[in-house]
């Protein structure tokens, strides 16, 4: 689909209503939408549709038919009366749905909803119905047929069961097929709820399969070539999959010769190192946990219970291929998998921790030598000690977790930490020192600065009391005056004295952090001094809510990290900077992405 | 010892979620967290996360002035994998008044509380009721993406791989709930956030 069609298909709409819009203005608030504002082609189409519908007061909204259709030809948008057998029942995705499944004729099989308060009888599988007045919308480009309140289902009697038309891998398209299949890839489960996902394929081509976990459903057999009916294609995004929930497959006759298609190549890492740590793995799944370090660093690894590797040795070599190298929590982590390949050797290559100070931490795996310097009360059983470590650099939380031969640290120490996991949650680093080697200097003495703490996110709210303020000139008040120039405590005051200021609420998704900048912060951010906003403030006949309105329509939505001291509440930002999009970031994500859904 | 937070709990501001549109429209399970006509409520995000507020940056492709004597604004705002359909309505004056100056098309920041409401024909959709609505520009819109993109992805995998013992009840109930009430192809979504930040330039 491109531009030029969506444009022609446009101009073709109007002309079927009998208006000639111009094909050069469609094509440019097309390209507009486009180009200028990411706006998908689907979603523009529509917008200008729209747009040109309103000026030329036309109504383009789907006619409403209730004529007796074919299943195999129905479009969006359409009322509709079909005849129809239930092919399939499947579990509803969520409460508001009573029953979900396929409808099939000759002509074709199409996925139906029945909604749980429409109140109908639930459908019984393999019975003929008529179902009057329906709507086929669409859910992730797969048309649907909705049974809602309004539609009339009669059941027929003495109808013979449909037949599925088989169809090629490679003409499928979103919707209920049927195929002739081998199965040729099975992937590592990633996901409780589902039973098997590989790849299935014919001559034509491959394609993905997922069957989620549902009672009756059985996995396919490595190289088997099975007949599927009914089941569910979906395209997410510009590549399709089928689903066997909605299907019946079972084990076909014949051979078939699977075309070599795009088969997901595995994007793999291999790694040399000692293995610095072992962790209790926090879930059944994983076998082994830990850190493993080499010349250039550290990370975390983890060795997944399906993989069977043989069992790593604390403080040995090895050399580990084909591993994949994920994103958790913002550090990187090794995977072991199936593919893996894990070999003990011999090495006497030296691995010093380089030791970082408490400022430069980011997620992973990290070197520091810090002082203990408070405590915290324990709000956890699991938890054996948590608080605060520092440096002169600045601080940082600690967590050690209960687990045998752990020891707390003792308040005022100094201790070197190798290899301890850095995580960061809700925009705070924190580390854990499970599995980290502490190393007590007794008599040591490390003063330890505060930094300051810094919160990125985005301004989600300016709030009252922001902008060009009034204060109370009586000494030592300095208390905000209201309007009229009230003060709480000392009543009127004509000769106040001004005063710019910004409350508001920087949010990072997780926790909304309260910001309250001073005079020069706001100067320094906004660009508008003191002396500007008095200005501002008297020649507009919005008065001191024209500087409100000017900082917060600068502010609102946009990210930032500012710094500043903890007040418990409320951060008192020193300084605060605007943030841009970070290219590492992207290219992290997508590598990440990438490799996470290629090893799927 | 000395105590972490013996401030006395006072008023939490709800933090403003990042979801890509296309999660936000699959999310039909809402709920009220306590008996208070004042108790906060919720969408159920289904890669299991409980959200009050949003925060997007998309284009706002259309607006339209709707209602007779309640007169409200209904938008379209659409990210890379979808859109949004948000509303600002008098009970906001402020978003009425920033989204009646806002020509479309143009990138705009929303912050405002999902509203997942049941069609007479039982259907379910999720809208938007804005609190604030301000045009940025586009760069302000692929920090938002980023943004999505890796709250999405901290959402997926802590789906995938629980092991966060240091997380509150609240978190992993909600985790749970949402892989009862939803059945999310984990990988689909991955697809889905690969492909919004494949598509901003960088």
């Amino acid at each position: 689909m491109d531009l030029n069609e969506a444009a022609e298909r446009i101009s073709r709409k109007f002309q079927t209503q009998n208006v000639e819009v111009d094909p050069a203005l469609v094509m440019r608030k097309l390209q507009t939408l486009v180009e200028e504002f990411g706006v998908n082609l689907p979603e523009a189409e529509r917008t200008v549709t729209a747009d040109l519908g309103r000026q030329y007061n036309l109504s383009l909204s789907p006619t409403q038919t209730t004529t007796e259709r074919e299943i195999g030809g129905l479009v969006t948008g359409e009322w509709v009366t079909i005849e129809g057998q239930v092919v399939s029942i499947t579990i509803p995705p969520t409460d508001a749905i009573a029953q979900s499944g396929v409808i099939a004729d000759a002509s074709g099989a199409i996925q139906f909803t029945m909604w749980a308060r429409a109140g109908h009888e639930p459908l019984e599988a393999g019975q003929w119905y008529r179902f009057e007045s329906a709507v086929v919308d669409e859910y992730r480009g797969v048309p649907k047929v909705n049974l809602h309140q309004g539609t009339t289902i009669t059941p027929i009697e003495d109808r013979a069961p449909v037949t599925p038309a088989y169809i090629n891998v490679d003409d499928l398209r979103p919707g209920i097929a049927s195929v002739r299949v081998k199965m040729v890839q099975e992937w590592e489960n990633r996901h409780e709820r589902i039973l098997q996902t590989g790849l299935v394929g014919d001559e034509s081509g491959r394609i993905k399969f997922t069957i989620w976990k549902e009672e009756g459903k059985t996995p396919l057999a490595p190289d088997t070539v099975y007949a599927i009916r009914f089941a569910t294609v979906e395209e997410y995004q510009g590549r399709l999959s089928i689903t066997l929930n909605t299907a019946n497959y079972s084990v076909d006759s014949g051979e078939i010769e699977v075309a070599s298609g795009p088969a997901g190549t595995l994007k793999k890492e291999s790694i040399t190192g000692k293995v610095v740590a072992l962790t209790t793995p926090g879930s059944p799944s994983i076998a082994q946990s830990g850190i493993i370090a080499y010349p250039e660093g550290a990370m975390t690894f983890v060795a997944w219970a399906s993989a069977g590797a043989p069992k790593m040795e604390y403080g040995r070599w090895y050399r580990i291929e084909n591993a994949s190298v994920g994103q958790f929590r913002g550090a990187q982590r090794l995977s072991i998998g199936e593919e893996t390949s894990l070999t003990g050797i011999e090495s006497d290559t030296p691995i010093v921790p380089a030791v970082i100070p408490v400022r430069d931490l980011a997620p992973g795996v990290a070197s520091v030598r810090v002082k203990m310097v408070q405590e915290w009360e324990n709000r956890h059983e699991r938890i054996l000690q948590t608080g605060i470590v520092g440096d002169e650099s600045g601080t940082t939380k600690f967590t050690i977790w209960k687990e045998e031969g752990v020891e707390p640290l003792s308040p005022n120490t100094v201790y070197t930490i190798y290899y301890a996991t850095v995580d960061e949650y809700q925009g705070r680093l924190s580390i854990t020192l499970n599995g980290a080697m502490l190393l007590a200097e007794e008599g040591a003495t490390l003063e330890v600065g505060t930094g300051g703490t810094t919160i990125s996110g985005a301004i989600v709210n300016v709030g009252p009391g922001s902008g060009l303020i009034k204060r109370c000139p009586v000494e030592g008040c300095n208390r905000v005056l209201s309007k009229r120039n009230y003060c709480t405590v000392h009543e009127i005051q004509t000769d106040f004295r001004y005063d710019l200021r910004i409350k508001a609420v920087l949010d990072d998704g997780q926790k909304a952090h309260n910001i309250l900048m001073q005079r020069e912060a706001v100067e320094a951010l906004s660009g508008l001094s003191l002396d500007e906003a008095v200005k501002m403030a008297t020649e507009s006949p919005l008065g001191m809510d024209d500087v409100f309105y000017r900082l917060r329509d600068g502010m609102m939505g946009r990210y930032y990290a500012c710094t500043g001291s903890d007040l418990g509440d409320t951060l008192l930002v020193r300084e605060c900077r605007p943030l841009g999009p970070d290219r590492e970031r992207h290219a992290a994500l997508l590598n990440h992405l990438g490799g996470e859904m290629n090893a799927s | 010892m000395p105590a972490e937070r013996a401030i006395t709990p006072r008023y939490e501001r709800e933090p403003a979620r990042r979801v890509f549109a296309a999660e936000l429209r699959e999310a039909t399970h809402h709920f009220k967290d306590g008996e208070d006509e004042k108790s906060p409520t919720y969408v159920l995000l289904p890669t299991g996360e409980r959200c009050n507020r949003v925060f997007f940056v998309g284009s706002m492709t259309q607006k339209e002035k709707r209602g007779e004597q309640n007169i409200f604004y209904s938008v379209r705002v659409v990210d890379p994998t979808g859109t949004f359909y948000v509303t600002a309505s008098s009970y906001q004056g402020e978003a009425m008044t920033q989204v009646s100056r806002i020509d479309p098309p143009a990138f705009v920041a929303v912050v405002g509380k999902p509203n997942v409401y049941d069609a007479p024909d039982g259907r379910v959709f999720v809208s938007i009721r804005a609190e604030s609505v301000t045009v940025v520009d586009r760069e302000m819109r692929d920090c938002w993406v980023l943004d999505a993109a890796e709250e999405t992805v901290r959402r997926i995998d802590a789906l995938e791989t629980p092991e966060d013992d240091e997380e509150d009840q609240v978190k992993k109930d909600d985790r749970k709930k949402a892989q009862e009430r939803y059945r999310v192809d984990l990988a689909a979504y991955r697809q889905m956030v690969y492909d919004a930040l494949a598509q901003i330039d960088m």
